[in-house]
């Protein structure tokens, strides 16, 4: 019994599964490719309008010194990306960055999206149900409950980031609270958004660092997130896994 | 520690059109067959994993095909193990598992866009393997709850995957030392775990015994 547990089932995908899987991808890659407008030239000019696009938005941003992560590259799989998932309204905008991570954030025909990139790896969630995040009507964020905030998680591959959270808050929220799966608690750091984003919000992102002590027995590393108003009040409680 | 557990199934992996590394350079231009035979060699890898966190087969495979459009949107920040992209793509899987809920959604369209058709029917023999599968696992990932997360997914990629501490460490972005450290508290407390279980057991069977 016991050799169950160093050694559980361990399946393979069948033949018939495989090739259908591996048809679905490739079709999904190409589909995604030509529907953006043609071969690998018109990626390739697109990459290089998009590169143009991301230099304007270093430029502006005022810690341009700081931002860690290309966004430009963020920009480029954007464009393929989009006719994958959902359908972006604007342009990917960096919200926020520091050593080593960059969020990045744009609305979507499913509600904000939000990216959060680390070295060599990163998330992405969409249709992210916050009060002032300039949702589209009939959107999934639109027809879900609201909250004060929504979040991402990512691991990274440097050893700099063992798990960072990445969010977006509604504009009341002042102070974020990361309550960890063993009890322990972080306060992110928060940002404002960017002049001109859509919207009313902040954003948020927290290191997690691999000092810190493991987790506790429930799936996700985050036990809640808890939201403040300038005055210390508490907005929200966003029970994760309690 | 790991290297213990560890099962040499990644060099089951192993290259016959060039290493991942010669391969990904033209995954990098946009090379859709080269990404073809990425998921040729790593797809059963990542599937096993997805399923041995799910416990569902036809949740990780949607997982999977989740994790190769990531990897493909991605693709110019592949770090590798050696030659192999591997425990970079656990390390997506990783974070997908996490975003579970959202990733799903995201991809929904994509996903509906799957022939179903084009998989053929299980047979009742096979069908049935499956729900015994799904069932061990079940109870496996239960019992495994007491393990705390971290601890937990470095035991998954190291003595279930066969991944070594180096590897294990590109997929959660933590120094090897670590993984080491939270594999062998992980062993340690699923020993304890399955040793007070069996001392249950006898505890149980004994009372049994003593009222019939």
């Amino acid at each position: 019994m016991n050799d169950k547990f160093f050694s559980p089932p361990d399946l393979e995908l069948s033949p018939s599964e495989h090739a259908a899987r591996r048809g679905h991808l490739l079709r999904e890659i190409r589909r995604a490719a030509y529907r953006s407008g043609g071969g690998k030239n018109v990626l390739r000019w697109r990459r290089r309008r998009l590169t143009l696009v991301a230099a304007a938005v270093l430029a502006m941003a005022v810690t341009a010194s700081a931002i860690g992560v290309g966004v430009s590259a963020i920009l480029e799989a954007r464009a393929l990306h989009r006719q994958i998932a959902e359908r972006p309204l604007g342009q990917p905008v960096q919200v926020a960055s520091g050593a080593g991570w960059s969020l990045v954030a744009w609305q979507s025909n499913e509600g904000l999206c939000l990216d959060l990139v680390v070295p060599g790896n990163g998330a992405t969630a969409c249709g992210i149900p916050v009060v002032g995040a300039a949702t589209p009507a009939n959107s999934y964020a639109a027809t879900s409950p609201q909250h004060e905030v929504g979040y991402v998680l990512a691991s990274g591959q440097s050893g700099q980031h063992d798990l960072a959270v990445g969010g977006v808050a509604s504009a009341d929220v002042r102070r974020v609270m990361l309550t960890l799966s063993d009890g322990q608690q972080i306060e992110a750091e928060v940002f404002d958004a960017p002049s001109g984003f859509p919207g009313s919000v902040h954003f948020f992102f927290a290191d997690v660092p691999t000092s810190a002590p493991p987790g506790g027995s429930t799936e996700s590393p985050l036990r809640s997130i808890d939201a403040y108003d300038e005055s210390g009040r508490l907005l929200e409680h966003f029970g994760i896994n309690e | 520690m790991n290297e213990h557990y560890s099962i040499p199934r990644i060099a089951s992996a192993m290259m016959s059109n060039g290493s991942d590394r010669t391969l990904w350079e033209a995954v990098r231009n946009g090379d859709e067959e080269a990404f073809g035979k990425i998921f040729d060699r790593h797809a059963n890898r990542i599937f096993s994993y997805c399923f041995q966190r799910t416990a569902d087969r036809d949740t990780a495979q949607d997982l999977t095909s989740i994790v190769f459009l990531e990897a493909w949107r991605r693709r110019r920040d592949a770090v590798f193990a050696g030659d192999l992209v591997l425990a970079w793509l656990y390390g997506i899987a990783l974070n997908v598992l996490r975003n579970q809920r959202r990733s799903q959604r995201r991809y929904q369209s994509a996903l509906a866009r799957l022939p179903r058709g084009e998989v053929q029917p299980d047979f009742t023999e096979e069908a049935v393997a499956r729900v015994a599968a799904e069932e061990t696992m079940r109870l496996i990932a239960g019992l495994v709850q007491v393990i705390p997360e971290r601890e937990r997914e470095c035991l998954v990629l190291c003595t279930w995957q066969g991944l070594t501490s180096s590897e294990a460490a590109v997929a959660l972005g933590v120094p090897p030392e670590t993984v080491r450290s939270r594999l062998h508290r992980a062993h340690e407390r699923l020993r304890k775990q399955l040793a007070g279980a069996a001392s249950n057991d006898g505890e149980l069977a004994a009372g049994e015994g003593a009222t019939t």
